[in-house]
């Protein structure tokens, strides 16, 4: 079999599987010329990610999350939030953009119910604590990150929500503390009505534990080669 | 692929954790940061203002991509244009902040390669080898077959591999 150039594309992107993966495999392992070339798609396509990866890392500007917030409920919200906390808002202006995001994000679907249960996270949340970055994750992670930053010991703590459960949680030596927990994001009826108590608990939860800014993409990268230990 | 089954909790959710993304994707056609963000920018008008379009469900991602590359062909004629008359293309991303002389010489490189390549070729190179989508979701997000998406994407590759030489 002589493969086509887009069959060598194809075969190096796992573009093909059965009889059409088979044989190109076969070509490619009798031809050294072809293995180049399937090398060469490779590295391109590795020379390209990391081109681009600092763009995704990199902070959002503000005038996106305007944007997104200007024609929806949620954003009414979000300005409104804004406009109540000024009072502490010298505290917050280090968070800048993620607190910005991770507001909007944390009130959307927050329930209520908030329970007293001090303890560890585990399964899915654990796993997205110890794993997921904000810059990187999924938009359609099922636990998604809302911001990193360290405690007054020191302690890397991370906002998270995820369907069955929203909070923040610090890392100690056993795993993810939970601090502050809320009920999972369940939208229902009456939910606006409330809304100013379910943000200041969010906020309130992350004031009384940040010590200095939160993470920027670099900073929840190292912290998260080191596993999220001090 | 079980993505596709997923979806953000609301609208607003989805787009918000998208932000990062989508400004890579944009950055990529516009090869200029304050001209992505514009581009983001747009993008996130006319989505809200088609929400109702979006099947709840359905893979939000690729819907905003494909609003986004919308975007850029309709709109794209009179951006490229100022852009070549102002803008240095040289100056690539403009992300000069990270990394050292070479990291930037290279950033450069890359830029400029990608610059020469028809649109129609750039797109595909972007959405399948820098967002990694399958040939198939890439061929739906520009409205092709995937057929052509996947010569168009020999065809950018090739230009890539023959502008960027043996380092690549």
């Amino acid at each position: 079999m002589n493969p086509s150039k887009e069959q060598i594309a194809a075969y190096a992107d796992g573009e093909l599987e059965g009889d059409p993966l088979r044989k190109v495999e076969a070509a490619v392992a009798a031809d050294p010329d072809l293995q180049d070339q399937v090398d060469a798609h490779r590295a391109l396509r590795a020379r390209l990610s990391a081109h681009f990866a600092p763009v995704a890392e990199a902070p959002v500007p503000e005038r996106l999350f305007r944007a997104v917030g200007s024609e929806a409920e949620v954003v009414d919200f979000a300005k409104a939030v804004r406009k109540r906390v000024k009072p502490f808002a010298p505290r917050f202006t280090w968070f800048g953009p993620a607190l910005a995001a991770s507001l909007v994000v944390a009130l959307v679907g927050f329930s209520l119910s908030q329970s007293g249960a001090r303890e560890y996270a585990e399964g899915d949340i654990a796993t997205a604590l110890d794993n997921q970055l904000v810059a990187t994750q999924q938009a359609q992670a099922p636990v998604r990150i809302l911001l990193s930053f360290r405690d007054e010991k020191g302690r890397f703590c991370r906002g998270f929500s995820s369907e069955a459960q929203s909070g923040v949680a610090c890392r100690n030596g056993r795993g993810w503390q939970l601090g502050k927990v809320f009920g999972g994001k369940k939208p229902q009826a009456g939910e606006y009505r409330q809304a100013g108590s379910a943000e200041a608990e969010v906020l309130t939860a992350i004031q009384d534990l940040a010590q200095g800014p939160a993470l920027d993409a670099e900073g929840e990268r190292k912290a998260q080669r080191q596993g999220w230990r001090e | 692929m079980a993505l596709s089954e997923a979806r953000a909790d609301t609208f607003e959710d989805g787009l918000l954790a998208m932000l990062p993304r989508m400004r890579r994707f944009a950055a990529g056609l516009t090869r200029n940061l304050p001209e992505a963000d514009d581009l983001c920018q747009m993008t996130i008008e006319r989505a809200l203002r088609s929400r109702a379009q979006w099947q709840a469900g359905s893979r939000l991602d690729s819907w905003m991509y494909r609003i986004m590359r919308n975007i850029w062909i309709d709109e794209g004629r009179a951006s490229t244009r100022r852009m070549q008359t102002f803008v240095d293309t040289d100056e690539g991303l403009g992300m000069g902040s990270s990394g050292g002389q070479e990291a930037s010489a290279e950033l450069n490189d890359v830029d400029r390669a990608l610059a020469k390549l028809p649109n129609e070729q750039r797109e595909a190179v972007l959405l399948v080898m820098v967002e990694g989508y399958s040939y198939k979701e890439a061929a739906e997000i520009v409205g092709c077959p995937i057929g052509t998406l996947n010569s168009r994407l020999v065809r950018g590759r090739d230009a890539l591999m023959a502008l960027l030489g043996e380092s690549a």
